[in-house]
């Protein structure tokens, strides 16, 4: 689609017997700056991010509007777009299961269209009122739209990539040691459950520069574009396959009391198709490859190379599409209605219902909200979900699921084939 | 942009994460959970370890209060536990500055056969529970002890922080008797130092 500014609208042709549409987006001369709004007397200020907005289709009615309330149920929403996602996006439907069910015949053919657009425009079309910096309209990105068949099928193969970004393990050596084998036999078996195989499994040396740089590990806690993280993902190669960079540490960028986490994807979902973007890759903490005893069944508690199976399944899943089933906070929930939900207010402890975020969204000073675990969610019922891969946390117990619609968001994606 | 912004508090993983509204500011005091059971300290405990992408902060290990510190020691001490779940361990106990930590983080740190993860960790924990006057006499025989340079790096940049650019002149020595290949990890280090004239 070319080059293209903030509030252009694009149109872009359907063809019968398509399956899922993606609409990329990366920034050619976008402002780089946060951009702050007036939210219910609240500055919030969020990194530029792009957006499609008012997205139509054929018959001209909305399929995505974000300006927008979202609906209560978010499963009910077409699309949802739920992101921070400076510089790149990525636009991928269905991801609902709304969008799912609107799409079970193909998307609908014909011509669609969008219009371009930045959290920048967004705050300059608002004004004053409710932009306090940042407005920009003169951003422009380079505009694709990828669209893949219908498959008419349960099942598709991915291939995958693995930058080792790590002193720890070679490209050469990564092929025959035991601790990356276990890992990918483990990756095999989780995205069998939703019908994924792993097809072509990539290994990449990084220039001996980015292992020095990243030698003490990668800043997890800042993701503009000139940031490590995004920095380190345009080291990815142009080719559809799903990019995950080893590392030995996500770790926060100074002593800000923010933690460290073990995995981080760029965007959800990711640039499919695109390599050497700022979000063309997933990251994961690859430490505990290796480590501990694996027996023949996945073990979550012991088994070093199984738990990095997990991540690695976990931020692909992100990178696929998916959200989390249920936020820590046991308040906000996926788009997709077959994921269960577990609620803070039923769920949680009972002694901590009172403080579950839901309940009590202004807690006194020095008290922090409920969060749920594993454990409050694995009743079924209103309490349900941890069984899931992508529940925000794991343990022990953990069983790696797709539910079947999560399952269908993932075999949609263009980095599936 | 309704909906962006609703959705950035809560589900953005692998994004930037404002702060929930409900949550107090991160050096703010907290108020201990005195209402869990020892068993729901224990649930949470394992549940912040097992977190992917949702950082813990550390005013949520601070909740926890002194009942976390022993089940957190536990972890950090085994080896039988992985890798990972001893550094965020040794985050949660840093977070909640138990009084043994600074000792026990400063043992790991020197020990060569741990996983690197962990040495980070404890480096990073160290410095968090050190008084800034004390961070050059806690950290210095890190930053020129460790074998590994990388361990040493994050001890200079963890020093550099700490004592506010103050112990910038061990830290360019430091780097003045590293080889050429090892200089390249201080770059962070040498970031938090301010420019020679």
């Amino acid at each position: 689609m070319g080059t293209r500014t903030v509030g252009d609208v694009v149109s872009f042709n359907v063809a019968a017997g398509t399956g899922s549409f993606s609409i990329v987006s990366q920034a050619m001369n976008a402002s780089a700056s946060d951009v702050t709004f007036i939210f219910g007397g609240q500055d919030i200020t969020v990194p530029n991010s792009v957006v499609p907005v008012i997205v139509s289709q054929p018959d001209g009615t909305t399929f995505y509007d974000d300006n927008a309330a979202p609906p209560s149920d978010p499963a009910t929403a077409l699309a949802a777009y739920a992101g921070l996602t400076p510089s790149t996006g990525a636009f991928t439907a269905p991801n609902t299961t709304a969008s799912l069910n609107a799409f079970d015949g193909g998307v609908p053919a014909g011509t669609w269209s969008f219009k371009v657009s930045d959290f920048a425009a967004e705050c300059a079309s608002f004004g004053p009122g409710s932009c306090r910096d940042g407005g920009s309209a003169t951003s422009t990105y380079d505009i694709s739209v990828l669209t893949v068949p219908a498959r008419g099928r349960s099942s598709g193969t991915v291939d995958v990539s693995f930058y080792l970004v790590t002193n720890s393990i070679t490209a050469a050596s990564a092929v025959s040691n035991a601790g990356m084998l276990r890992m990918l036999s483990t990756l095999e078996t989780i995205y069998g459950r939703a019908g994924v195989c792993l097809g072509t499994v990539t290994f990449y040396d990084v220039p001996a520069w980015a292992r020095a740089k990243f030698a003490t590990g990668v800043a997890g806690d800042r993701t503009g574009p000139c940031d490590e993280l995004d920095q380190m993902s345009t080291l990815s190669i142009p080719s559809n396959t799903l990019n995950f960079f080893f590392v030995d540490d996500i770790r926060p960028s100074a002593a800000s009391g923010i933690g460290t986490v073990v995995g981080i994807d760029g965007s959800i979902p990711g640039p499919s198709t695109f390599g050497g973007t700022v979000h063309s890759g997933a990251v994961v903490n690859a430490s505990d490859l290796g480590h501990g005893t694996c027996g023949s069944s996945i073990d979550l508690s012991g088994c070093g190379s199984d738990v990095v199976a997990y991540i690695t399944a976990h931020e692909g899943g992100h990178w696929m599409g998916l959200y989390h089933s249920t936020e820590s906070f046991g308040s906000t929930f996926d788009p997709v209605a077959d994921t269960g939900q577990c609620v803070c207010t039923q769920c949680a402890p009972v002694a901590s219902q009172p403080k579950c975020a839901a309940n009590h969204p202004s807690l006194s000073p020095g008290q922090l909200p409920t969060q749920v675990t594993v454990a409050d969610c694995n009743k079924g019922g209103s309490c349900d979900g941890s069984q899931f891969l992508m529940f925000w946390l794991f343990d022990a117990t953990s069983l790696g699921q797709f539910s079947a619609q999560q399952a269908q968001i993932v075999r949609a994606n263009p980095v599936v084939h | 942009m309704l909906s962006i912004l609703i959705a950035a508090f809560f589900a953005a993983a692998g994004t930037v994460r404002p702060e929930p509204p409900s949550a107090s500011p991160e050096e703010a005091e907290v108020v201990t959970k005195d209402e869990l059971s020892d068993d729901d300290v224990r649930d949470q405990v394992n549940a912040y370890l097992g977190s992917i992408d949702t950082p813990i902060r550390a005013n949520q290990w601070k909740v926890l209060g002194p009942r976390a510190v022993p089940l957190l020691e536990q972890i950090v001490h085994s080896d039988q536990e992985l890798p990972t779940r001893r550094a965020k361990a040794i985050e949660g106990l840093a977070a909640l500055g138990s009084p043994n930590a600074s000792t026990l983080f400063t043992e790991i740190a020197a020990r060569e056969h741990e996983p690197v993860v962990v040495r980070f960790a404890a480096v990073r924990g160290l410095a968090r529970v050190t008084p800034p006057r004390q961070a050059a006499a806690a950290l210095k025989p890190i930053l020129e002890g460790a074998k590994d340079s990388r361990v040493r790096a994050l001890a200079a940049e963890q020093l550099a922080i700490r004592s506010r650019g103050k112990s910038c002149d061990l830290v360019r020595a430091q780097v003045e008797r590293e080889s050429e290949d090892s200089r390249a990890h201080y770059h962070r280090a040498l970031g938090r130092c301010p420019k020679e004239k």
